[in-house]
């Protein structure tokens, strides 16, 4: 059994009354990728923010790595590698040496980690570069050269492909593929970029007005995004009677409507209609419909009141 | 804390500011004693163009020292603030303790090497460009610096406590001069009126280092008490009111979020 890395029970966290995170659970396995996915000014980087320390928590427990106390936490997050909202350095310095100050800063040994970190991100040419030179994607690269440092156990990554242009995008999504199956790196990587995510994680969180609303594997995600037959009757049970006893399907499901979804005989739905007809069922409706991950997530919100 | 503070002085090395902020001090103290040198070429009747005055100019201009500790104290915080660093170093789990108490550690380390640069090139100059009056100013100066050194201190404290806890930069410097400078003048006014602003008054170090008077004759310092208490009441209260506002800084810095 996969060992939980990072574990909220019920962590909440109030400004002026007001619970930007409310009692969110959360459990990361090691190896996984976490795609944490939420609107802007959901909670996503409040929640980084007290898993780093940053913040603190109004309620609530926070567990790294087994450890609950703070200066256990403390312990536990020098095994974490992360960029939290913007990637953040000195301006006046060049990139070499604002990593080589958090080297020294951390205790990391070896100057040469510096240039490695720096050729993994792609900015092994812009070493000598001051900071303050650079564009958005070179300075998230930074941020995720700094993150990747310390050999991290777990990655948390705010938003990271943000002002990436579309080769950097692919070239990070390959870097955090490679570091998390070469080198078992958990990652919690939070995005509002949906079809990134759907490129990457294993696992999905996600979060509205602070609340986790629903967490699902990705393979369970894509089975409820894919296709189906959206079917309106009647007799909602005679019909997933007949489905069943007639035509062996077991892949469907009733929603909360009463509309049936069947995830078979989408390229055959002449089937369907015949069997509400013979099994003297009122057939409504029967569309083909699919659901992709933005859609999903629309639904999981409440698309309108997105801010 | 060791990294923490090997990092800090790596940074610290690194920018412009850390020799700017020397040269230039360095360069006025020079340059005072290039025009006293100056004006002695062209007026053999100038009494100035000695070391007694260039060095009784330095050190009877201490509150001058105890204001460029604010200079020194945010050259070395480094804006951590507006930069949004101190997040990388929180996020990776460096003890709040070792942020703080580190870069006061730092703020100290480089008020004495600064001092000690622009002292030593100033009175180095004066030895080489004025008429020689002998090593005995020398001494009141070594003696002011003694009896100031909490109250610069006391000054760096200060400034560290703020400039952790107030996020904007005009904010901090307004808090500090505030309580280095206003509060000092507000009590001396209240003084007059109240017993306890008048004690609390004389304790406040802005009046302790305005109130250092010298006996140029004697070679000695005049202080609010006499004979060797003046010193220990310098060091008690300077020391007492730094470790006061050290802990109250971190006391807040600890439970303070960062961004």
């Amino acid at each position: 059994m996969r060992e939980v890395i990072l574990k909220t029970k019920n962590l909440t966290k109030k400004y002026n009354n007001v619970s930007v995170v409310n009692n969110v659970n959360l459990e990361l396995k090691q190896g996984e990728i976490y795609g944490l996915v939420g609107k802007n000014g959901a909670g996503k980087t409040t929640l980084l923010r007290l898993i780093t320390g940053q913040a603190f928590a109004t309620e609530g427990e926070l567990s790294l790595f087994d450890a609950t106390s703070e200066e256990e936490l403390n312990r536990g997050r020098k095994r974490i590698g992360s960029i939290i909202e913007v990637p953040s350095f000195y301006s006046y310095m060049t990139a070499t040496q604002n990593l080589e100050y958090y080297r020294i800063q951390r205790g990391i040994p070896g100057k040469h980690c510096v240039g490695e970190v720096l050729e993994e991100v792609g900015l092994s040419s812009a070493g000598n570069k001051k900071y303050k030179t650079f564009s958005l994607g070179m300075k998230q690269r930074l941020g995720l050269a700094l993150a990747l440092m310390n050999k991290p156990d777990l990655l948390l990554l705010d938003e990271p492909i943000n002002g990436l242009d579309p080769f950097g995008i692919v070239e990070i999504r390959n870097l955090l593929l490679k570091l998390n199956q070469e080198e078992n790196i958990t990652i919690l990587i939070s995005s509002h970029i949906l079809s990134e995510l759907s490129n990457l994680v294993t696992y999905y969180g996600f979060i509205d007005n602070g609340k986790m609303v629903k967490q699902i594997a990705h393979e369970d995600l894509t089975k409820e995004c894919n296709k189906y037959l959206e079917l309106k009757v009647d007799k909602v049970e005679t019909m997933t009677a007949l489905l069943e006893t007639k035509l062996g399907c077991t892949s469907y499901k009733v929603t909360p409507d009463y509309s049936i979804h069947i995830y078979e005989y989408l390229d055959q739905p002449s089937k369907i209609t015949e069997l509400a007809v013979l099994g003297g069922v009122g057939l409504n409706s029967i569309i083909v419909k699919d659901i992709n991950l933005e859609s999903y997530f629309i639904q999981l919100v409440g698309g309108n009141s997105n801010d | 804390m060791t990294n923490y503070i090997k990092s800090e002085f790596f940074r610290l090395l690194r920018n412009k500011w850390t020799y700017l902020f020397i040269a230039i001090c360095s360069l006025l103290l020079i340059s005072a004693n290039i025009v006293l040198a100056a004006v002695n070429l062209t007026d053999s009747e100038f009494s100035y163009a000695n070391t007694r005055f260039s060095l009784s100019l330095f050190f009877s201009d201490f509150p001058i020292v105890f204001l460029l500790c604010i200079s020194v104290a945010s050259i070395v915080f480094g804006n951590e603030h507006n930069n949004h660093t101190m997040k990388n170093s929180i996020s990776y789990g460096i003890p709040r303790g070792y942020i703080y108490f580190g870069k006061l550690i730092v703020e100290i380390i480089y008020a004495l090497i600064a001092f000690v640069i622009i002292a030593g090139l100033h009175i180095a100059s004066a030895y080489l460009l004025l008429e020689n009056s002998g090593t005995k100013d020398l001494l009141l100066l070594l003696y002011t610096f003694f009896v100031s050194l909490p109250l610069l201190l006391y000054a760096l404290a200060v400034t560290n406590c703020f400039v952790f806890i107030i996020e904007g930069t005009g904010g901090a410097i307004t808090a500090i001069i505030g309580l280095i400078l206003a509060f000092p003048q507000i009590s001396n006014y209240l003084g007059m009126k109240f017993i306890f602003f008048q004690k609390l008054s004389k304790i406040l170090p802005w009046n302790l280092i305005t109130n250092i008077g010298f006996d140029e004759k004697a070679y000695q310092l005049i202080l609010p008490w006499e004979g060797t208490a003046g010193y220990y009441n310098y060091w008690i209260y300077g020391l007492l009111q730094m470790l006061l506002f050290t802990l109250i800084g971190f006391m807040i810095f600890r439970k303070k979020e960062i961004k």
